[in-house]
């Protein structure tokens, strides 16, 4: 007996019921959940584990996790809040196993790059290099702030630290950046 | 930080209350030191934002992810089977409840039956209606394993 849509059928479904489908056993629900968030997961992921080939597998683990966990979740709870959780600790996880960090992927310039173009990315280069090799919390605390957006409650939220220990992480984060990047800034 | 400045991170957060941002901002107005860290918070912030990532082939990358949770049910076969267990858990309760309370509250009959109506509708609501002629003759063992034992009424 599958899920019958009778009324706006061609609104997308919401998190939360693509999520109930995917309890109920339509795997194709999972298709559409992973297509609507695979590209901020990986790109959390990759931010914080630097290759995109560890922040791929813990994207997938991350998405069958939702998969085997569909029926626990609660929708009183914001979906992707659930989900960067997910993120998060699998990402803490994978770093206690593949210590030290490995920072090398970076898109190669292409050939009719300019010389604007090839500042532009040795500045994205050192930015990323600064922000690997922050402590690991911080790393994380940034990365959900500057690159996804979240305040300190939504941070606490998705990590389980106390709102305080976000406040500071992302002040010493903040601090340590503006210090190793200050060559960047414009003058 | 000192506690006589504001955390000016602060003001870097989407979403801040009017009434947060309109106190850091008024104190920052009026502080030199803040006026300084703020500017450089912002050209530091600024510079962040100049990390652009995009996620390659995403495609692929469900595409991936699917055939791994195929792989995952293959592997473990039970987790179909679990949930089809279940189901019949289910319809075996349902039926043993059903049967006790229909035994206390009607008199003795020889056989509790089920009009083929209502056994159409208790298969759809188990989701039972899309099993295949083998799935049905296994629950068929299931719940009759050899031989019907007989309904026996309470004394």
């Amino acid at each position: 007996m599958g899920m019958m849509r009778l009324a706006g059928e061609s609104d997308p479904r919401s998190d939360a019921e693509l999520v109930a489908a995917v309890a109920s056993g339509q795997t194709s629900a999972l298709g559409e959940i992973a297509t609507r968030h695979q590209q901020r997961v990986r790109a959390i992921a990759f931010r914080i584990m630097g290759r995109w080939d560890v922040a791929d597998d813990v994207a997938q683990e991350a998405f069958l996790r939702v998969w085997r966990g569909a029926a626990k979740y609660e929708p009183s709870a914001a979906f992707t809040t659930w989900l960067y959780r997910i993120v998060v600790n699998l990402c803490l996880d994978q770093k206690r196993r593949y210590r030290p960090l490995q920072l090398t992927e970076q898109d190669p310039p292409s050939d009719d790059a300019t010389d604007a173009s090839l500042i532009d990315l040795e500045r994205a280069d050192a930015v990323r290099r600064e922000v690997a090799a922050l402590p690991e919390r911080q790393r994380v605390a940034l990365v959900l702030h500057r690159f996804e957006n979240l305040n300190h409650a939504q941070i606490a939220a998705a990590t389980g630290w106390s709102e305080s220990a976000i406040e500071s992480l992302l002040v010493r984060a903040y601090s340590r950046l503006r210090e190793k990047l200050k060559d960047w800034v414009p003058p | 930080m000192s506690a006589r400045h504001p955390n000016l991170v602060r003001l870097l957060e989407p979403g801040l209350p009017d009434a947060e941002r309109r106190q850091i901002e008024s104190h920052v107005a009026t502080c030199a030191t803040c006026q300084a860290e703020w500017h450089q918070l912002r050209q530091t912030s600024g510079l962040l934002d100049t990390w652009h990532v995009t996620a390659p082939d995403g495609n692929a990358f469900v595409d991936r992810l699917l055939a791994a949770t195929q792989a995952a049910r293959d592997a473990d076969p039970w987790t179909d089977r679990r949930a089809f267990a279940l189901r019949i858990a289910a319809a075996v309760a349902i039926a043993g409840v059903t049967g006790v309370v229909i035994g206390l509250s009607v008199p003795p009959r020889p056989a509790v039956s089920i009009a083929p109506a209502e056994s159409g509708q208790v298969v759809e609501l188990l989701g039972l209606d899309s099993l295949s002629g083998d799935d049905l003759s296994a629950l068929a063992r299931l719940v009759e394993p050899d031989e019907t034992p007989d309904l026996e009424e309470p004394s």
